[in-house]
């Protein structure tokens, strides 16, 4: 019984942290309530084993983006979601587009999401982790079984388009 | 000095950059004034990254969170089963012992001394049985489907748990659905007498007949199917339908419209015709001069004879064949010896297939229009070291190849398979124990759901996906076994290769093969089950 008092009260508080999670890493809301309901019921079995020295929500955010993560991978019937390594290196320098400072300045939040959820699968994951979930490179490349570089070369691929596309909006509007 | 790259302007940016090359870039943009700006712009978009991230998405004000299901968990699954099998055993039980033993044998008992006797228990609850089957049957018939369907919604709810909702609309339906259920039609006779059962000539019996007796004698017509089990079975009357004996003796004498099936220790057609195909097993199985069999003829025992005509093919798997009536096709034999006799006829071609060619036998006047054809007996019927050959291996590669095709498929398809490990001490078990537990009740839940005809197509699914999960367990504990020597992902397809050969190995190691692929099959299945229940968390789950 208390397992499921304080479960409830946990769920209430987090639903919404873990749903915005889900929903960015998915990019779709239907998907994002589906896995909220699975992380949680994920929470809930193996909420015996929560650690409470850990954050609570580090925890459930972990477990969050395995869920989207494995999700993803079924999605693309591919464990190589990330692309490679060495081919986008080459991109890199194939498409380098200067950093604006500016232009991203001005841009407001809402322009600077939109953006974001037009960013494919391997650009999106590495973003929402690395400025949404705050972690650390070394967490990311665990968390998606790729090296550390590849992580610095997806985010910076990852900056690279949205620059292109915010470049375009503020063309666009202007 | 030459500028950092881009990359390494982005990960300093992100205090990801090694220390090594941070010192290097650190002293670089003391010197240039580019790289200090260009630096400044990438901090400054990822700490606008950052705060847009945060920025609370409007509509995440609004939304409704909805109730958490709990999850029914597989011992929940487990327990909702046993129950329902209780309540129906129950059911049945008290039916039967309460109107079955007490109130039908009430008047044996007071008369006699009641002895326990297990046979007479046995046989009185078989008689009443036999004669209220179809009643208790049309009774339970509702009972069992609403069961059923209730396994099923629940099933879902397991599945799709968030579908409350549909569950409990699927029960309701069950429910209305077995009450308006209309009662089957009795289409039944059953008879059942210890001694003697006779269907006079003057009779007709417009239904199907059971009929269970010592001796049994069709002298009269039955429209329907006839299923009859008996010391002797007589049938000189004419069956309209399908003839279904199982007795000591069993003589047609008369006409059956569909078709023969029978076992018996002699069992023979006298100047009988049967419409359909026959289909019988017996020490001896006799079809005399007069009788005609109007489709094909299959049949097994260690006398065949044949002085009739089959209009299609004969197939006969007997010690001895003779054959001296006309059969219309192909005769095939798997036999010790045939022989045509007198004015035998096979219109179509003779197969022959026994140890020796010289033991066919062909009268003067013996006929075959087609092609005589001997085939020895095949390599696999004969007893031999299976080790010794080279069929053995080729057949054990082919497997291989197999398994290890049909895994890299299944492992592409469903990637989170890859995920599965084999726990240690009690989980091992655990993954044993619901492995043995589907492969035991998959079968008992599809035979009572077959019983019900509107779980027949359930049941159907039920076997081929027990048969599919037996097949593709085995894969999927070599690929765990792999993944276990090549340490975890580092070589997936060579992992599953290798897994896959130690598995074939062990499984046809002798003496101990057998249980081996039992308990790999068991630990594979129990691996499949809890990995479609979600039972398993993903490795890298914290």
């Amino acid at each position: 019984m208390a397992k499921n008092t304080a479960f409830e009260i946990l769920y209430r508080e987090y639903y919404v942290r873990v749903f915005g999670l889900c929903r960015r890493l998915l990019n779709s809301r239907d998907l994002a309530q589906d896995a909220t309901q699975e992380v949680f019921m994920r929470v809930y079995k193996s909420f015996g084993k929560y650690d409470a020295e850990q954050p609570f929500w580090q925890w459930i955010a972990a477990i969050a983006n395995n869920h989207c993560i494995d999700l993803l991978r079924q999605r693309s019937r591919s464990d190589v979601l990330f692309g490679d390594e060495t081919i986008e290196m080459q991109d890199i320098a194939a498409v380098d587009v200067p950093v604006i400072n500016d232009l991203i300045a001005l841009q407001d939040a809402e322009a600077i999401n939109e953006a974001i959820s037009t960013l494919p699968d391997k650009y999106r994951v590495p973003v929402v982790l690395a400025y949404f979930n705050q972690l650390s490179y070394d967490e990311i490349a665990a968390q998606l079984d790729i090296s550390r570089n590849h992580v610095g070369v997806l985010l910076l691929r990852a900056k690279q388009s949205l620059r292109t596309a915010l470049n375009a909006a503020d063309g666009g509007s202007s | 000095m030459s500028h950092p790259t881009p990359l390494q302007m982005s990960m300093y940016a992100d205090n990801a950059l090694p220390a090594d090359e941070a010192n290097i870039v650190v002293s670089h943009l003391d010197t240039c004034d580019a790289c200090r700006t260009l630096l400044s712009a990438h901090q400054s978009e990822t700490l606008f990254l950052n705060s847009a991230m945060h920025n609370d998405e409007p509509d995440l004000a609004e939304l409704v969170i909805p109730e958490f299901s709990r999850p029914a968990s597989l011992r929940g699954f487990a327990m909702v089963n046993l129950a329902t099998g209780l309540v129906i055993w129950a059911a049945q039980f008290l039916w039967k012992t309460i109107f079955g033993e007490l109130i039908v044998n009430a008047a044996d008992w007071l008369t006699s001394i009641y002895l326990p006797d297990i046979y007479a228990v046995a046989s009185s609850t078989a008689l009443y049985f036999i004669e209220e089957g179809t009643a208790m049957f049309d009774a339970y018939l509702g009972f069992i489907i609403v069961s059923l369907l209730m396994i099923t919604a629940l099933s879902i709810v397991l599945v799709r748990y968030r579908a409350r909702t549909t569950a409990g609309l699927f029960v309701l339906v069950a429910t209305l659905g077995a009450v308006t259920m209309p009662a089957p039609v009795s289409a039944l006779e059953i008879r059942r007498d210890e001694n003697n059962v006779t269907i006079a000539a003057s009779e007709t019996i417009d239904d199907t007949l059971i009929v269970a007796a010592e001796t049994i004698l069709i002298e009269g017509t039955v429209t329907g199917d006839v299923i009859a089990a008996g010391a002797t079975i007589d049938i000189s009357g004419s069956v309209g339908g399908n003839l279904i004996t199982f007795a000591e003796t069993v003589n047609v004498r008369g006409d059956v419209g569909g078709l023969a099936l029978g076992a018996a220790s002699s069992y023979n057609l006298n100047a009988a015709t049967v419409g359909g195909d026959l289909w019988a097993a017996g020490e001896s199985v006799r079809v005399d001069g007069d009788s005609r069999v109007n489709r094909n003829a299959t049949v097994a025992g260690q006398k065949t004879v044949i002085e009739g005509s089959v209009a299609s093919d004969v197939t006969a798997f007997s010690e001895s064949v003779e054959i001296s009536g006309n059969i219309g096709q192909d005769l095939e034999a798997f036999a010790g010896r045939v022989r045509l006799l007198g004015d035998a006829h096979v219109v179509g071609d003779l197969r022959f297939r026994s140890a020796d060619k010289d033991r066919l036998f062909r009268s003067d006047n013996a006929r075959v229009d087609g092609e005589v054809e001997f085939i020895g007996i095949p390599e696999e019927f004969r007893e031999r070291n299976p080790y010794a050959t080279v069929q053995f291996y080729l057949w054990q590669v082919a497997r291989l190849i197999a398994a290890f095709l049909v895994g890299l498929a299944l492992f592409w398809l469903v990637p989170g398979l890859r995920n599965l490990a084999i726990g240690a001490g009690i989980e091992g078990l655990k993954s044993a124990g619901i492995g043995f537990l589907t492969i035991v009740s998959v079968p008992i839940t599809a035979v009572l759901a077959a019983v019900t005809l509107v779980g027949l197509p359930f049941s159907f699914f039920a076997v081929v996906g027990l048969v599919t999960g037996v097949y593709l367990a085995k894969i999927v504990v070599a690929e765990v076994i792999g993944r276990m020597l090549f340490a975890q992902d580092s070589r997936p397809v060579l992992s599953l290769l290798v897994g896959l050969s130690i598995v074939i190995v062990a499984v046809n190691l002798p003496f101990i093969g057998g249980i081996v692929n039992f308990l790999l099959t068991i630990i594979g299945l129990g691996l499949l089950v809890q990995y479609l229940f979600g039972r398993v968390s993903n490795r890298k789950a914290v």
